[in-house]
């Protein structure tokens, strides 16, 4: 059974405009805006990074300070 | 108030003390925060008569009210104190990452006295402030200096930082703080103030959270507004060559209440850059605001947005903004690979190098962007210096023996790089241009009539020939010379009369009336005041405006997020009162306001001959009048009247009438 602890942010790409604010507010940057070439405007949309995924302590103030709701925590599938 | 911290951290140099003051809720609810909290502290900590350059002076870094509170296109902070370029007051709004960042911190905001004797940077994270010695990174550019200073003080979080480069910290009054690699509060010569405070950089690592009043409305507003930007795209037939059309049929003669929501699609396809080409319906100043468009017309080619965006690898977004209109853009092919990336450069910078010094070398004005990126140098105000200069060459004012055998000739881009490198050190005859047009028309006998600017602050590149409002923000804002004060062109998206009652509905009229003196136009002009500054109070971005209060919802933002029961007008007036404090800032510093009007050549005093802008001159001083005639400022002076700080409760904060 997976813990609470182990949930790790899922965006939502299709509806996230790139604002950073989980980037800005995760208190480990867990997230970076580092993944690209998903839009017509080349536009940086958040990801957690390699070391990120380890640190992430499941807190969820990412999801919670999305301004438009588009971060889920969710346990990872295997 | 919800939405902020409810306390501001004063640093004193001279003592090396970092305290917290808790802000009382009656100062909230009159100033929000942002700008509006800075006028209230300058007001009360800086003594009238400070020396800008002296330990007396207060240099502020103010998040908005909304910054970090779920709204979207918040995320810009300001930097204030008073301008060593001006004497009077100074501001200087920003992008980047660095705003959120001090809310983060625990503060509304960073007030810094003093002056060190040591260079040394204040470093703030749960622990607390203090303040660290910089020796080792000053006279290292502000780009390696973030990089380090993150670098050094990243242990989980990774600190947002603000610094200076070299020419802040040689004072040059034309300097500006930076931030997320080249992000810059330029204004104001606010850099030469942290660099006269010994003050290297600031670097922060909160990680505390900023709650809003009612969240889920927050939410329920951005995601409305989220869709409506996404959902704003441009099609395909409208590219850098279908501007010049666009800008000339919106510049001939056009007035209309336009949903602003088209201009997201714009900002998000090239950012400010496409005014590159659509300037040339006359709004793009040219050879040192002397010459007509028709002679950069041919030369516009080569800075069409669509070559610029050729170099884009990456969109870049300002915190909290779902537009994007910044841009990372590749340079390791230019100028030997000095440098391998820099942030795209805006409008401003691309007509400051290249139309105001008729240059049409695009990739030397990358190369001056990051140049005056690194170094912390306003752009608008080098580019209109280096201008300066090339007309006193052609005048004759100075020759070779004064430039140490530079010649200064229209065009050429080499010279004004050499130019700027000796600017930023203080070497050679860039020493004489180091300060602005202002000092250096001191410097130089008989240069009186090159030298343009507002009350010492050169003007931002949209000429006031085509555009009379601007001229008038221009020569009315407290903190003059700038082109993100307002125009009407501005206005006419905005929808501010559907949620203000007493500001003037836009009509479908022409633009003919702008060149007259009218309450209506004046009104428009006040309404552009008031908007301007709340948006500096939230931490908002012009930008946002322009896509339209019915889209970019502030008012309903400021309400979920602080929970104050105000209605739009209210919340207008915090941007009347703050706008009146700035104004009271510099009447207690014996400016007159009139000293402060663009000079007459942006008035077309003598008209340029031809061109889209040909014969246009307008009544400025008249205009002037209307305008504080109808903000409540005496129409005569421009003193605020008495009465009207009264009004809005400010007598208290100014030392008293007016």
């Amino acid at each position: 059974m997976s813990s609470v602890k182990s949930k790790r942010p899922v965006v939502d790409y299709s509806g996230c405009v790139g604002c950073g604010e989980c980037v800005t507010f995760c208190p480990f940057s867990c997230l970076e805006l580092s993944l690209t070439g998903m839009d017509r405007y080349n536009t940086r949309y958040p990801a957690l990074t390699g070391k990120g995924n380890e640190d992430c302590t499941s807190c969820g103030i990412c999801a919670a300070k999305c301004p438009i709701g588009v971060i889920t925590m969710e346990n990872p599938r295997n | 108030m919800k939405g902020v911290m409810g306390k501001i951290l004063k640093v004193d140099l001279d003592t090396g003390e970092c305290v917290d003051e808790t802000v009382d809720e009656r100062i909230y609810e009159k100033f929000l925060g942002g700008i509006g909290l800075a006028t209230w502290v300058s007001h009360r900590d800086i003594p009238p008569g400070a020396d800008p350059l002296g330990p007396e002076n207060v240099l502020g870094f103010v998040p908005g009210a909304l910054t970090g509170t779920g709204s979207l296109v918040t995320g810009r902070f300001l930097v204030t104190g008073k301008s060593p370029l001006t004497g009077g007051w100074g501001d200087a709004n920003c992008g980047g990452t660095f705003s959120p960042g001090i809310k983060q911190t625990g503060y509304d905001g960073i007030f810094v006295r003093g002056s060190s004797p040591d260079p040394v940077y204040l470093h703030v994270d749960h622990r607390g402030a203090a303040l660290l010695d910089a020796s080792e990174y000053w006279g290292v550019d502000a780009v390696e200096t973030e990089k380090q200073l993150i670098g050094k003080h990243r242990v989980k979080k990774k600190p947002v930082c603000v610094t200076i480069g070299q020419a802040g910290e040689n004072r040059l009054l034309i300097s500006g703080i930076v931030n997320d690699r080249g992000r810059i509060a330029a204004r104001s010569g606010l850099g030469a103030v942290m660099g006269s405070k010994n003050l290297k950089a600031i670097v922060l690592a909160g990680t505390k959270t900023v709650k809003a009043a009612n969240p889920e409305r927050m939410k329920e507003i951005s995601i409305e507004y989220a869709r409506r930007v996404r959902n704003m795209n441009l099609p395909g037939l409208v590219n850098g060559s279908v501007f010049p059309i666009l800008g000339k049929v919106l510049g001939m003669n056009v007035r209309a209440p336009i949903n602003g929501i088209t201009m997201a699609g714009i900002f998000r396809k090239y950012g400010t850059v496409f005014a590159n080409t659509s300037g040339l319906n006359g709004d793009l100043p040219v050879k040192n605001w002397g010459g007509s468009v028709n002679l950069f017309r041919r030369k516009a080619r080569k800075t069409n947005p669509d070559i610029m965006m050729k170099r884009e690898t990456g969109k870049y977004h300002c915190s909290a903004c779902n537009i994007g209109c910044g841009g990372e853009a590749r340079i390791s092919d230019i100028r030997d690979g000095e440098w391998s990336t820099t942030h795209k450069p805006e409008y401003e910078t691309v007509a400051s190098f290249g139309s105001l010094l008729l240059n049409d070398d695009l990739d030397g004005i990358y190369y001056i962007n990051e140049l005056c990126n690194r170094a912390g140098l306003d752009t608008i105000s080098a580019g209109n210096t280096i201008a300066f200069a090339y007309e006193c060459w052609e005048r004759g004012l100075i020759s070779k023996e004064d430039t140490g055998g530079l010649e200064l000739k229209w065009g050429q881009v080499d010279t004004a790089i050499t130019l700027l490198r000796q600017m930023i050190a203080r070497e050679g005859f860039g020493a004489i241009l180091a300060d602005g047009v202002k000092e250096a028309a001191k410097r130089i006998p008989g240069s009186e009539e090159c030298a343009n600017h507002a009350g010492g602050q050169e003007p931002g590149m949209h000429d006031p020939r085509f555009e009379p409002g601007m001229g008038v923000h221009m020569s009315v804002d407290p903190a003059p010379g700038k082109h993100t004060a307002g125009t009407e062109a501005y206005y006419m998206t905005t929808a501010v009369w559907d949620y203000c009652g007493w500001a003037p509905k836009q009509k479908v009229e022409t633009k003919a009336r702008e060149w007259t003196v009218t309450d209506e136009g004046a009104m428009k002009n006040v309404t552009m005041s008031a908007m301007k500054q709340l948006i500096d109070c939230s931490g908002g971005c012009l930008f946002a405006l322009m896509t339209g209060l019915q889209n970019w919802r502030l008012f309903d933002w400021l309400t979920a997020a602080t929970g104050l029961e105000k209605t739009p007008e209210d919340f207008m007036e915090v941007g009347l009162r703050v706008q009146t404090m700035r104004q009271m800032f510099n009447v207690r510093e014996g400016i007159r306001p009139e000293e402060m009007k663009i000079n007459d050549r942006l008035v077309g005093r003598p008209p340029l001959a031809d061109g889209p802008t040909a014969g246009s001159t307008f009544d400025l001083e008249g205009q002037m009048r209307k305008y504080w005639e109808n903000i409540g400022w005496d129409p005569e002076s421009g003193i605020p009247l008495p009465d009207t700080l009264e009004k809005l409760g400010i007598s208290e904060y100014t030392g008293g009438a007016g």
